[in-house]
């Protein structure tokens, strides 16, 4: 059994790497996601381009404007001069907000009147919206501090002595934790070693048992010795090699030219990596019952793996999504594998916080292949 | 060059459509798959943030806060707890995004006019989300201690003083922040050019498959009514597009009619361009495989983020058109024909 069993791995093996199609499948999605996810795709604002418009140029007009740059998180792309210059600027999309000081600013500071500054965004993109505005905030409120700080102090030393010549603040100290520098690469490329896999493991299996059915060897298969066990084996433990294999180069990537962090345990990883397959080559078995010719299960496995990996938490959090389209991920095992992924990465986690995870991954993984299993036994007779 | 050659390849393509059922439902109920998860399940705004309190202060003072806390859209309080460890526990296991540490001196510096600190903890892991999420938290500590610093005015100075400097934050174009609004035209693009291009590279390829481009080569047909004829397809693309954008923008808080029809127009140069780049690719690889190839999933997917990318730039002209239309069109909604006021004190904070 043993020998047979690895002959036909050798010959599934050969099969593979001798298709052109199946070798690219093997290098270049993890590489074109790796791209676009560590390189590309970024949501963090590092800084945001805002246009200045000064229409006071005073001293303190001045003062806001070295706090907006000194904040190191704006870059000032345009001084528009005229309203619609300003318009221009913001319906071409060049800025993501302008700053608008209006004339009188100053003089409204000195008499201890309120001054607006106009914080006008453009909320095309909703994301950098929110975290622009809450940066520009910030900027005013330093500004406002220290205006306030001043005006206190003379105001408190005249009317109450200067023992209460101090006000109180309330400070909020920040700390991040598991990724403190907020990079979304942190948090995407994790999430591309599960894509990979699915896509990886789930379309090679499909498309090698679909590939000979259609060219006809599936009969001489039957004709030979060999046991159907033997060749289900045969035919979906060289896709669970591939698929570490996979995930070792996107994990290497990942550490040495990404730098994510890695504060979990490698072998963890492995073990979940192995039920995470078991699955997604349940999957792909079952796609190749359902098809007969390679393009149909092509086109299965991506109607398949698109929703799976959208509503998997990869870039949109599963929870900002409505009450039952949560129930329905409970059914991914993509969402399991991603947060286990993403805890053995930035946050170090163990059995001890992942093991329901990994239970739901054992079990959805078991009953697909089962099911797969048995659909395939019934088609081979 | 004949149109009633060219007439003839496009009824056949029509019919071979319709009989390849699975193709044909692949083609349709995929865009649609991803319109209804944009618009409805999957968006980036952040609000219900998960959130535990560890309160070492014990006072009405630190309970304004935990008060404000509660009260705020943004934050659901899950518990409060004693101690570092429980936090650390609820963080890993991602009961909780944010921990709200009050130190035991807190009442005291405040009492005392001192600067009194409260500690943010936050899971970074979601760099977005917990990006969104500082801010808003900070924002809510500054809000509460602007209050605080009037009280203690009016109580020893018995006036107040107006805060020196205050934002007024105006947001155009989308103006409740609804991420739904930025991905849904996005993805008009991203739809195009899957229907347009799959369905034209399918049907290359499943010819050179069947032996029939050769007999196809054989007929009178020249290979200019050969292409007109299979881009006759990307007529499907637009009728689909065009209850599809009436969808998403149904879904879209501010439909804009006049904008339709002039996005429409441009939409059809998208189409034509990706319906000739299946063409192209599948002229040199006749594997019905290498047509999918150029719709990988992944590549799709980065489109309908902001991204830095220069392949299929394409898709950027024509979602920048998009939006320079949605724009313009909820300017002109926003200030009518009128001109902008000279001095616009725009009095609204929205956020």
């Amino acid at each position: 059994m043993r020998q047979r069993l690895r002959r036909m791995i050798r010959k599934e093996f050969i099969q593979t790497l001798r298709d052109p199609r199946a070798r690219t499948m093997l290098f270049l999605p993890p590489l074109i996601q790796l791209l676009i996810y560590g390189f590309a795709v970024n949501l963090d604002v590092d800084s945001a381009r805002i246009a200045w418009m000064d229409q006071d140029r005073t001293p303190q007009s001045r003062e806001l404007l070295s706090e907006f740059e000194g904040s190191g998180r704006f870059v000032i792309a345009a001084t528009p001069f005229s309203e619609p210059e300003m318009q221009k600027l913001l319906d071409r999309g060049k800025v993501d907000g302008v700053i608008r000081v209006l004339p009188g600013f100053a003089r409204d500071v000195e008499r201890g009147r309120t001054a607006s500054v106009q914080v006008l965004l453009d909320g095309t993109n909703s994301n950098t919206a929110s975290i622009v505005s809450a940066y520009a905030g910030q900027a005013i409120q330093r500004y406002a501090s220290q205006v306030m700080n001043r005006r206190q102090r003379v105001k408190l030393l005249a009317a109450a002595g200067p023992e209460r010549a101090a006000v109180p603040q309330v400070d909020a100290r920040t700390r991040v934790w598991f990724n403190p520098d907020l990079r979304s690469r942190n948090y995407f490329v994790p999430g591309v070693v599960v894509n990979i896999i699915m896509l990886v493991t789930l379309s090679l299996t499909a498309m090698a048992i679909v590939r000979e059915k259609e060219i006809g060897t599936m009969e001489q298969l039957m004709v030979t010795p060999l046991r159907p066990l033997e060749l289900i084996l045969g035919k979906t433990l060289p896709f669970v090699a591939i698929g570490f294999w996979d995930m070792i180069l996107v994990v290497t990537a990942s550490l040495a030219i990404f730098r994510v962090p890695f504060a979990g345990n490698f072998g963890l990883l492995c073990f979940a990596a192995f039920l995470f397959i078991l699955t997604t080559l349940g999957a792909g078995l079952f796609i190749s019952t359902i098809s007969r010719t390679q393009q149909q299960a092509n086109m299965s496995t991506f109607l398949l793996f698109q929703p799976f990996m959208m509503l998997s938490g990869f870039t949109f959090p599963i929870r900002n999504m409505p009450e039952a389209v949560q129930w329905f991920t409970y059914l991914n095992p993509m969402r399991y594998f991603m947060e286990i992924v993403r805890g053995i990465f930035l946050r170090g986690s163990g059995i001890d916080t992942l093991w329901p995870d990994l239970l739901a991954l054992g079990g959805l993984g078991a009953t697909v292949l089962w099911m797969s299993v048995r659909r395939f036994h019934k088609q081979l007779e | 060059m004949s149109l009633r050659r060219t007439r003839a390849i496009a009824r056949k393509e029509f019919l071979h459509i319709l009989r390849d059922a699975r193709s044909l439902i692949a083609a349709i109920a995929q865009p649609v798959l991803m319109l209804l998860l944009f618009g409805y399940a999957l968006s980036l705004d952040v609000d219900r943030i998960p959130t535990v309190i560890y309160d070492l202060d014990r006072t009405p003072l630190s309970g304004a806060l935990i008060k404000d806390f509660r009260g705020s859209r943004y934050f659901e309080v899950m518990g409060e707890v004693r101690g570092y460890a429980p936090i650390e526990r609820d963080m890993e296991s991602r009961r909780a995004l944010l921990g709200v540490v009050i130190p035991a001196d807190y009442s005291k510096n405040l009492a005392a006019g001192r600067t009194a600190q409260v500690q943010l903890l936050l899971d970074g892991s979601d760099s977005n989300t917990a990006s969104i999420a500082k801010g808003y938290a900070e924002g809510l500590i500054q809000t509460y201690a602007d209050q605080q610093r009037r009280q203690a005015q009016i109580q020893r100075t018995g006036s107040a003083l107006a805060a020196p400097v205050e934002a007024q934050v105006r947001v155009w174009y989308n103006t409740n922040l609804v991420s739904r609004d930025y991905i849904v035209p996005g993805l008009i693009a991203v739809i195009l050019m899957i229907i347009a291009g799959m369905l034209t590279s399918l049907t290359i390829a499943r010819e050179w498959e069947n032996g029939t481009m050769e007999q196809l080569l054989s007929t009178p047909v020249r290979p200019m009514e050969m292409a007109l004829g299979k881009l006759s397809l990307l007529r499907l693309g637009l009728g689909g597009y065009g209850d599809r954008f009436d969808c998403g923008s149904g879904r879209l808080s501010r439909p804009h009619e006049r904008q339709l029809a002039a996005t429409a127009y441009r939409q059809r140069g998208v189409s034509v361009r990706s319906a000739g780049l299946g063409t192209f690719h599948l002229r040199r690889q006749p594997h019905p495989i290498g047509g999918l190839s150029t719709q990988h999933p992944d590549v799709l997917f980065a489109r309908v983020f902001a991204v830095r990318v220069h392949l299929f730039a394409q898709q950027y002209a024509v979602r920048d058109s998009i939006f320079r239309f949605i724009r313009a069109g909820q300017v002109f909604h926003q200030y009518g024909e009128r001109n902008l006021p000279k001095r616009s004190r725009a009095g609204v904070v929205v956020v």
